[in-house]
């Protein structure tokens, strides 16, 4: 399942950096961060948890950045 | 400006302002360390929060880290020199902070800007409720509903017009000037603004599918495509960060071990000054912030001309088309057949329109309709008569009494009527009257009026090759072609060998671009390195299919997309070249000494600003 969130990023390095970062979270089978738009697309794995999902995207990275924020 | 911006500004204007106090106030020692510190802080505070959350993280080469690194260092430095020099370290954070805040604002605005143009979005629709307006939120209107768009107005929905006539202004959809007027039975698309009648529309689409909100989706995503050009500086920026880093490592270390090594001093401060001032010039954010802001500003820009590019890379790849290959109906002409020339007639050319076109009356096939449109008067059904279709030949009848017969050769031949022969590159009526030869009547496919200059400002960009695709005959395809002066053609096309064909063009050398009308051409439009549907306004299998869509039907906006895809690959281009060639640059002098940290500042944040400033410029797409 496919689903676009509006997200919060402030500098395109890090917005490079979390689009990485959100690839590797389980339950993501493919994720893309369109800086400016500031946009988030993310492919969810079968079966997976969303909101779970979604939590450990968000914590992953914020990590990267401490302003990063997904608008749920 | 948002808030967060405006706290920002005010830490940097209050701790530029102290700095410069402290600068020219007689204050020494603690308390001048103190002090500093303090300004230091106050505009540093959260960087260096930062780097410690991201050593915590593992995360060592993130500018924050290597920021408060070179600025502590600097400030270390200061302290055990007993310089009391803290301006550096005061000032590498400052100017870090501006330039990260004019790139936040920078960033902010021309999106605002970029949205704001492309804000064709309609607001409101009107609904009539006993007799009186009101406004609803076009999201919420049904298909099927009826609403009113009064002049002025932008037309909410997709639908259908029930009654009143009307002229629209489609430029915000398609670039084109010119209004297009509909009247009862047309139908109409969301976005044009209706200009002189009041029209009532039935809706045929929701808000959500309407053509004004697909095309926002599609330029909006659009730049999540990306180039070859936004993979390249990712890949770059992951490698050259921790290979500045390296360096500064070695820098720091290397030289000054060497120099004790050879029983001279170390001059560990130099080296450690050098060393920092890479870390500041380590940062690749002029690269990685302009060139993503460039094509979203050229993706933008065109939008505005109705040429609606539907990605990044789609954008790159027009810059480098060489091989055109074009459909010819609907494409290069009109595809409607129109009466061009009247030759080898016996009697009055109007004269002879008018039988033809009494004589076709009663046929719909598109040779009858454009004898009827050249006719352009009434026709009087009672002056025909005994309508009989020939199938393969044509029409015989009486009008006005006389007998007549309307078609091709064989036809009059069959009635024993000699007649002259034409070979040219139209299709050919021939018209019998009362048994006599009355002349021949020349209909073509009409050639667009922009068509010719279209092909001429293509082959100016660069397009080496055009190659036009046809089901029509030899004959038509090498007049068209002559006429246009394209350079090869392929005619008799089946829908299949028209993939074929393209296969056979795709070339190593240069990109190859189909421009069709979208209806069947979905396979070729997504064999050919870029697709190109013209006169997709409402169409959307065209919109779905092709990669470029053209939202009007002339030629030219073909030209211009590749114009405007040369001018942003152009910006990019300069800011790559112009970052590098400042970073290595900057690197190399510092290295040598000759340079300190405040050209490392401006290594990093001005050549940012600068390269922000250029992208910009890749939204203004007017000639």
């Amino acid at each position: 399942m496919r689903k676009i969130y509006k997200i919060e990023v402030d500098c395109a390095n890090c917005a490079m950096l979390c689009e990485a970062a959100a690839a590797k979270v389980e339950g993501v089978k493919s994720a893309s961060i369109n800086f400016m738009t500031q946009k988030m697309a993310v492919e969810f794995a079968e079966g997976s948890n969303e909101e779970k999902v979604l939590k450990a995207i968000l914590k992953t990275c914020r990590k990267i950045e401490r302003g990063f924020d997904i608008e749920l | 400006m948002k808030r967060k911006h405006r706290i920002m500004l005010a830490r940097i204007t209050v701790s530029a302002a102290g700095t410069l106090a402290l600068n020219i106030l007689p204050v020494t020692g603690l308390v001048r360390f103190a002090l500093f510190s303090a300004f230091y802080l106050l505009i540093g505070y959260d960087i260096l929060f930062d780097a410690l959350r991201g050593i915590w993280n593992r995360r060592f080469l993130d500018e924050n880290f290597l920021m408060a690194i070179a600025t502590v260092g600097a400030c270390a430095l200061a302290v055990y020199e007993k310089s009391g020099d803290y301006n550096e370290a005061v000032a590498v954070m400052l100017f870090y902070q501006t330039g990260e805040l004019f790139q936040g604002i920078a960033v902010g605005k021309s999106r605002k800007n970029i949205a704001a143009l492309m804000d064709i979005r309609p607001d409101y629709a009107n609904l009539e409720k006993n007799g009186v307006l009101i406004q609803v939120d076009p999201a919420e209107v049904a298909v099927g509903t009826l609403i009113t768009v009064q002049p002025g107005e932008k037309i909410p929905l997709d639908g259908a017009v029930i009654s009143g006539s009307s002229s629209l202004d489609t430029s915000a959809l398609t670039g084109e000037s010119l209004p297009r007027s509909v009247r009862e039975g047309d139908s109409v698309i969301s976005g044009c603004i209706n200009l002189t009648g009041v029209l009532v529309i039935r809706t045929e689409k929701e808000f959500g599918e309407s053509t004004v909100s697909k095309i926002l989706e599609l330029v909006e995503n659009a730049s999540s495509r990306k180039s070859r050009s936004e993979k390249f500086i990712s890949k770059f920026a992951r490698v050259y960060t921790p290979a500045v880093c390296a360096a500064a490592l070695a820098l720091a270390l290397i030289p000054p071990a060497l120099s004790l090594m050879m029983g001279r001093d170390a001059g560990w401060h130099e080296w450690i000054y050098r060393a920092l001032t890479f870390l500041v010039i380590s940062c690749p954010c002029a690269l990685v912030i302009s060139i993503p802001l460039s094509f979203f500003a050229g993706i933008g820009g065109a939008s505005r001309e109705g040429i609606l590019i539907k990605g990044s890379n789609f954008l790159e790849a027009l810059a480098n088309v060489r091989i055109l290959a074009l459909d010819k109906t609907g494409t290069l002409t009109r595809g409607v057949f129109e009466v061009t020339e009247v030759i080898e007639n016996t009697i009055d050319r109007e004269k002879l329109i008018e039988i033809a076109a009494y004589a076709e009356s009663a046929s719909s096939h598109p040779i009858a309709k454009s004898l009827i449109s050249a006719y352009g008067k009434e026709i009087d059904r009672s002056r025909v008569r005994d309508i009989e279709e020939i199938g393969g030949m044509g029409i015989v009848c009486r009008v006005d009494g006389v007998s007549v017969a309307v078609g091709n050769r064989r036809l009059l031949a069959s009635r024993g009527v000699g007649c002259p022969e034409y070979s040219g590159a139209s299709t050919a009526v021939y018209a019998e009257i009362g048994g006599k030869f009355a002349g021949i009547i020349l209909i073509s496919d009409v050639i667009k009026e922009n068509s010719r200059d279209a092909i001429a400002s293509l082959k100016k960009r660069g397009v080496k090759k055009t190659v036009m695709l046809t089901g029509d005959s030899e004959k038509i395809a090498e007049a068209v072609c002559r006429e246009l002066c394209i350079d090869e053609y392929r005619a008799q096309l089946l829908p299949a060998d028209k993939l074929a064909e393209v296969e056979r063009l795709l070339n190593d050398k240069g990109k190859l671009a189909f421009v069709g009308d979208g209806i069947n051409d979905a396979p070729v439009l997504a064999r050919a390195d870029i697709g190109i549907a013209m006169g997709a306004m409402g169409s959307d299998a065209a919109i779905e299919a092709a990669d470029v869509v053209l939202m009007n039907d002339d030629p030219a906006q073909v030209a211009r997309a590749i114009k405007i895809s040369r001018k942003c690959i152009g910006i990019v281009k300069q800011n790559i070249i112009f970052s590098l060639a400042v970073k290595f640059s900057c690197l190399a002098l510092v290295a040598a000494g000759l340079a300190n940290m405040w050209l490392g500042i401006f290594a990093d944040v001005g050549v940012m600003v600068i390269a922000v400033l250029n992208a910009i410029r890749a939204l203004k797409t007017k000639q």
